[in-house]
C-alpha cells in the first residue's frame, strides 16, 4: 500500500468524523499519477471556514511529507479519472475489502466507523482495490 | 501563427517572468480559439508555472539563479510551487486552497495531455483556460510588482 494513500485514507476519515454532511472520494489515477480527492458540497468545501483550514493543512503536510507526490483537493469534476476509488465516504467502498489493512493503520474505532457506515458495496466494480489488498 | 507571433511581440511592460507567462495564456486561448484544444493544455499550465517563478522572485526572496540551482536538486515544479503555497496561503486560507486547487488541476491536466494518448473532453480543455485565467487574476491582483 502506498505511504500517501494510508496518510490520506486517516485524514478523510478524520475529515467525515469532523464535517457532518462532508462527502468525500478519493482515487489515485495511474495515468496522470495523482492522488485525487474530490469534496462537496460546496457549501463546505468552499463555504465552512474550519473545512478551508483543514484542506490547507492537508496541503501543506502532504507536500511536507511527500515532495515528490502529487494532489489534488478539489470538487467534483468529470476531469477527474475516478474509476481506481479507493475511498467513498457515501459508498463507504473501502469497509470491506481495506478493514484488516485499515484497522492496523487508523485503528479500531475507525474500522467500526467504516462498518457503520457501510450501506452499500460494489465491489466486484473495484477489481483494482482486490489488487491493492492483495499486493499490501 | 501570425496572430500568435503579433501577441508575442508586445514589448514586455512587467517583470519578464509574468509577461512569458501571460504570454502563454494568450498562446492557449489562441488555441482554444483555433479549435486546436488539446494543445491548450500545455501553455496553459506554463503560465501558472511561470508565474509562479515570478512570484517567488518577486516576493519570496528566490531569485531565479536559486530557482535554477534547485531544480537540479529536486523536481523543480513541485518544489517551487511547494515554496509559493505559504505565500498565497498568508493571503488567506481560501486563497491558498485555491492556488493549489487550481495550479494542481492545470498539471494533471497537462501531464494528460502531453504524455499519454487518452482523449481529453473539449469542455473538460475549455474548463481548464478558465482555471488558468483565473489562477493568473490571482496573481496578478495580489503579486503586483511597483
Amino acid at each position: 500500500m502506498m505511504k500517501e494513500t494510508i496518510f490520506l485514507l486517516k485524514t478523510l476519515k478524520e475529515w467525515c468524523d469532523r464535517f457532518d454532511g462532508i462527502h468525500v472520494r478519493y482515487a489515485y489515477d495511474t495515468t496522470s499519477e495523482y492522488h485525487i480527492v474530490e469534496v462537496d458540497p460546496e457549501s463546505i468545501r468552499r463555504g465552512n471556514e474550519q473545512y478551508q483550514k483543514a484542506e490547507l493543512v492537508l496541503w501543506t503536510e502532504f507536500m511536507e511529507r511527500y515532495p515528490d507526490s502529487d494532489l489534488l483537493i478539489c470538487e467534483p469534476s468529470k476531469a477527474n479519472n475516478m474509476s481506481n476509488c479507493l475511498f467513498d465516504s457515501v459508498l463507504c467502498l473501502a469497509s470491506e475489502v481495506w478493514m484488516p489493512f485499515l484497522s492496523d493503520y487508523i485503528g479500531v474505532s475507525s474500522v467500526s466507523y467504516l462498518s457503520k457506515r457501510s450501506s452499500y458495496s460494489k465491489l466486484n466494480e473495484y477489481n483494482n482495490i482486490y489488487d491493492y489488498a492483495l499486493a499490501a | 501563427m501570425l496572430y500568435i507571433c503579433k501577441l508575442l511581440n508586445n514589448k514586455p511592460t512587467m517583470p519578464a517572468f509574468l509577461n512569458k507567462a501571460q504570454n502563454n495564456m494568450i498562446v492557449a486561448e489562441t488555441l482554444i480559439d483555433s479549435d486546436i484544444l488539446i494543445t491548450s493544455a500545455h501553455p496553459a499550465y506554463y503560465a501558472a508555472f511561470l508565474s509562479i517563478k515570478y512570484v517567488l522572485a518577486h516576493f519570496g526572496g528566490m531569485d531565479y539563479d536559486k530557482q535554477e540551482k534547485c531544480k537540479n536538486e529536486k523536481g523543480s515544479h513541485n518544489y517551487l510551487s511547494n515554496l509559493a503555497l505559504p505565500l498565497m496561503s498568508k493571503l488567506d486560507t481560501e486563497t491558498g486552497n485555491d492556488y493549489f486547487v487550481w495550479y494542481n488541476k492545470l498539471k494533471k491536466l497537462r501531464k494528460t495531455a502531453d504524455y499519454k494518448p487518452d482523449d481529453i473532453e473539449d469542455d473538460v480543455l475549455k474548463d481548464n483556460l478558465a482555471t488558468a485565467k483565473s489562477f493568473m487574476t490571482n496573481i496578478e491582483s495580489n503579486f503586483k510588482t511597483a
